[in-house]
């Protein structure tokens, strides 16, 4: 009997989590399926990239062009392998309405848009108002990505 | 007073299985409420451009009909239709999608509409300058529209998906979590009445045990 009920409670944990997977899916299903680098986005006419749910986003040469020119003199080379959109990630866990910025490049684009200091060197947490600066700033360069803590 | 579920039978099997339901919907909820104020906050932009676009858009059309006006006043009015029929003009776009949190925003970007005066194709002599402020002003309300075009898409696909996850924050928050909830409340509080009932029998078990034991002993 006990090995009966662990076994269906593991099956509806199953199911649970499969619901949240799904809800997660839902709600980025506009990101990407594959991130391209800011080298490559510059050498083309037409910069865009395919969304998981089938649609293409297509970034902005001006934009692109404000990306590396913030990167460029600081981080040469390296700045192209830059891979874009740049993520805003929204999670509960950091408080409502507030998001994370990662990777060191990133952080530097997002630092000299938003003029602000930042405390880690690879991270940078923002709110609502700084992040509809940003996304005024870069609206096709950047994109929400909704994420939930495992536990 | 939030409804209770139906068909749920009181057991702690169910009520481990609603606390599991009440924390992914409450994290469902956290994360749809994410959404719901970005995308406000992405509409509010786009609104905020809708108004700007417009009132560019008026200005410039304005002026441009002004000197439509002064030119037919000093061609004349057929003149004018003249020379319009003798010009013409293809307008290459490029049309696109952006991907807004799961809205597609359409992305216009138009080549250069503006021309030099010889590239419009009339002559010179027989024609008003205001007829070429026109055609200028008519040039660069182009750019205008197609922007206010693509701003008032956006506005409107926006607004319907703000609208579709209102509505699914509020039925998390107003009916599926409270109905959760006082469906465990509900169990909880028929288990500890079971558990009381079971306590008061027990009790009485054990009397009528010992008083047919006293009564054994008589």
């Amino acid at each position: 009997m006990l090995i009966l009920i662990t076994r269906h409670e593991g099956i509806e944990m199953e199911l649970e989590s499969r619901t949240l997977a799904k809800l997660m899916r839902s709600l980025n299903d506009h990101l990407p399926v594959e991130r391209r680098t800011l080298g490559e986005l510059l050498n083309e006419e037409k910069p865009r990239v395919v969304c998981r749910d089938g649609s293409t986003h297509r970034i902005k040469t001006e934009e692109l062009k404000l990306i590396e020119g913030i990167t460029k003199s600081r981080w040469g080379k390296e700045a192209e392998m830059l891979k874009l959109p740049l993520l805003i990630e929204m999670a509960p866990d950091y408080g409502r309405s507030a998001a994370r910025i990662r990777g060191r490049i990133c952080c530097d684009i997002v630092q000299t848009i938003l003029q602000k200091e930042r405390k880690a060197v690879d991270e940078m947490i923002i709110f609502r108002p700084d992040v509809r600066c940003l996304r005024r700033e870069l609206p096709s360069a950047t994109q929400y990505a909704f994420l939930i803590s495992a536990s | 007073m939030a409804e209770v579920i139906e068909g749920i039978s009181p057991t702690r099997m169910e009520l481990l299985r609603l606390g599991r339901r009440i924390v992914l919907a409450e994290k469902g909820h956290k994360l749809l409420k994410e959404k719901r104020d970005a995308l406000v906050s992405e509409f509010l932009d786009v609104v905020h451009k809708v108004h700007e676009s417009r009132s560019g858009t008026d200005e410039k059309l304005a002026m441009a009909f002004r000197d439509l006006l002064m030119a037919q006043a000093v061609m004349g009015a057929d003149a004018v239709r003249q020379v319009s029929q003798v010009t013409g003009q293809d307008l290459r776009m490029d049309l696109d999608t952006m991907n807004i949190m799961g809205v597609r925003v359409p992305t216009i970007t138009l080549e250069e509409v503006k021309r030099s005066m010889i590239d419009r194709g009339y002559g010179f002599a027989d024609t008003s300058s205001k007829l070429d402020d026109a055609a200028r002003n008519f040039e660069e309300s182009i750019e205008y529209v197609i922007k206010l075009a693509e701003v008032q898409q956006s506005v409107e696909n926006l607004a319907t998906e703000v609208i579709k996850t209102k509505r699914r924050v509020n039925a998390l928050e107003y009916i599926v979590i409270p109905r959760l909830r006082a469906t465990a409340r509900r169990i909880r509080m028929r288990l500890s009445e079971m558990e009381r009932e079971n306590f008061t029998r027990l009790k009485k078990i054990k009397a009528a045990i010992e008083s047919g034991k006293v009564a054994e002993t008589a």
